[in-house]
């Protein structure tokens, strides 16, 4: 593998103006109390208009490509034009009534991503719209369960794929958690002044964006990324992705991908709220405390704690694992504290932490 | 995909017990216990090994020898010396070699050539 090392090197990822955030329940229902209100009216699946209840003027609906939806009733207003395929349920159903594991940004039908279990590549497949229909189809034994999206990042290469809802697949990586809307801020923030304005042709289609803003500086410690780095950093600070910061996620991404990891990088900035922020951001960890991190990552649901019962010490460390949907088998997710040892650096705690598709990161902790 | 990944996180485990102690802890930082982290990265592999096999992805003939060396770096973490001694002197030991060389076994059971583990995995 092409190496390059930096000696003096930090990427500091700042978070961009959020001028609009909006929360559903999985149907859709905007939660209002807890979002920030905007202009912007694409908002549910990311393609869907709101569109204001013409009867009273008070309630809304989504405008899909083939029918509006109620989000309040959880049903399409239109009959289904692939009825003829879902003759168990009614033809005005969202998502087979179940929005949790399917979706239906169209209105027309929803489909999945499955991955063969040897070679990983993933397909679109035009017959499997769930889970349950991959272990009815002939593929159940060689292929998996993806999804309706999906994210892939070649280890080797640093490039990244997105299969959309559509079967398209991109070469970079939309963050869907909240959405941007230019707004001139009150006062002077270098985030924004620094960053591109929103053209007006991003505004007509309702995603006028404020492109998040890399800073490179150079410090006396050593320190590298990878490209998988930047990109989850990015994912860490919540950004709606569209077309300028897909140019900028594009260029990060071949900029970077011939660079290695050398060592631990220096925290990106996002706080530590939970275990989340840790596998997107491992360095997270850094200098901080058993109890800090514990205080702050105990109960996590399907993640399982433990300590590091096959050392002798006293102190046995700390150790939490993902566990897989069904609670049966641990995944390569895992975070874990080693309490030290008198054989190396002074015996100072210190944390790993196993990020899967990110490898594995080792990080100094505070005692 | 995620088969993939454990399939070369157990590969690249087998390969780090492979090497002698000074290959061995170029692999880790100065901070942390090297031979700790040689045996842990296999044990980490090892938990995942359910999956692969449910898969047929393990040779049946690589099978016994993987549970034997569970069981080998059980007993390293568990001795006696093993909080006490330094690393050089531990990691040189005629257990750890044995290690060593039921790791090569494993990999050859399984065609994996030796060498040097992808540091993506470890």
């Amino acid at each position: 593998m092409f190496c390059i090392w930096f000696d003096d090197l930090e990427i500091k990822h700042k978070r961009a103006i959020i001028a609009q955030e909006t929360h559903y329940d999985p149907w859709g229902l905007e939660l209002v109390g807890i979002g920030r209100q905007g202009l912007n009216r694409f908002t549910f699946n990311g393609q869907s208009e709101k569109q204001a209840n013409l009867a009273d003027g008070k309630g809304y609906f989504y405008e899909t490509d083939f029918r509006s939806y109620d989000a309040t009733l959880g049903r399409f207003h239109a009959y289904d034009l692939m009825a003829s395929g879902y003759s168990g349920i009614t033809p005005y159903h969202f998502a087979l009534n179940n929005p949790i594991s399917a979706n239906d940004p169209t209105g027309l039908e929803a489909k999945d991503w499955i991955a063969n279990k040897k070679t990983g590549e993933i397909t679109w497949d035009e017959k499997v719209k769930s889970k349950e229909d991959l272990a009815k189809s002939d593929k159940k034994d060689t292929h998996e369960h993806v999804g309706k999206t999906y994210t892939q990042v070649n280890e080797k290469t640093g490039e990244t794929t997105y299969g959309d809802q559509y079967g398209n697949k991109h070469n970079s990586v939309p963050l869907p958690e909240i959405t941007l809307s230019a707004k001139k801020p009150s006062v002077y923030d270098p985030a924004y002044h620094a960053s591109t304005s929103p053209t007006s042709g991003e505004a007509s289609v309702g995603y006028a964006l404020i492109a998040p803003v890399i800073v490179v500086t150079l410090l006396p410690a050593a320190a590298a990324v990878t490209a998988t780095s930047i990109i989850n950093a990015a994912y860490c600070a919540g950004v709606w992705v569209g077309a300028k910061a897909v140019q900028f996620g594009n260029r990060v991404g071949s900029w970077f991908k011939r660079i290695k990891k050398v060592g631990a990088a220096k925290g990106g900035g996002a706080a530590l709220r939970g275990v989340d922020d840790v596998i997107a951001n491992p360095s997270l960890l850094e200098g901080k405390t058993l109890s800090e991190v514990q205080n702050i990552l105990k109960n996590t649901s399907g993640w399982k704690e433990g300590v590091m019962t096959k050392t002798r010490s006293a102190d046995k460390g700390w150790t939490m694992h993902q566990l897989n949907s069904k609670g049966t088998d641990v995944t390569d997710l895992y975070i874990q504290y080693h309490p030290g040892t008198h054989r190396h650096f002074n015996g100072n705690p210190y944390w790993k932490v196993s990020s899967g598709k990110n490898g594995v990161k080792s990080f100094e902790a505070s005692k | 995909m995620e088969i993939e990944r454990y399939y070369k996180k157990l590969i690249a485990s087998l390969k780090l017990i492979s090497l002698n102690f000074n290959e061995q802890r170029e692999y880790f930082p100065e901070f942390v216990d090297v031979p700790f982290e040689i045996l842990d990265t296999f044990e980490k592999a090892f938990m995942l090994l359910p999956q692969l096999v449910e898969l047929n992805i393990i040779t049946y003939k690589a099978i016994p020898n993987l549970l034997r060396l569970h069981n080998l770096v059980n007993m390293e973490l568990k001795s006696v010396d093993f909080e006490t001694l330094e690393a050089e002197k531990l990691c040189n030991s005629e257990e750890w070699n044995k290690i060593r060389e039921l790791s090569k076994e494993t990999l050859n059971f399984m065609d994996e050539p030796f060498g040097k583990p992808d540091n993506n995995y470890i």
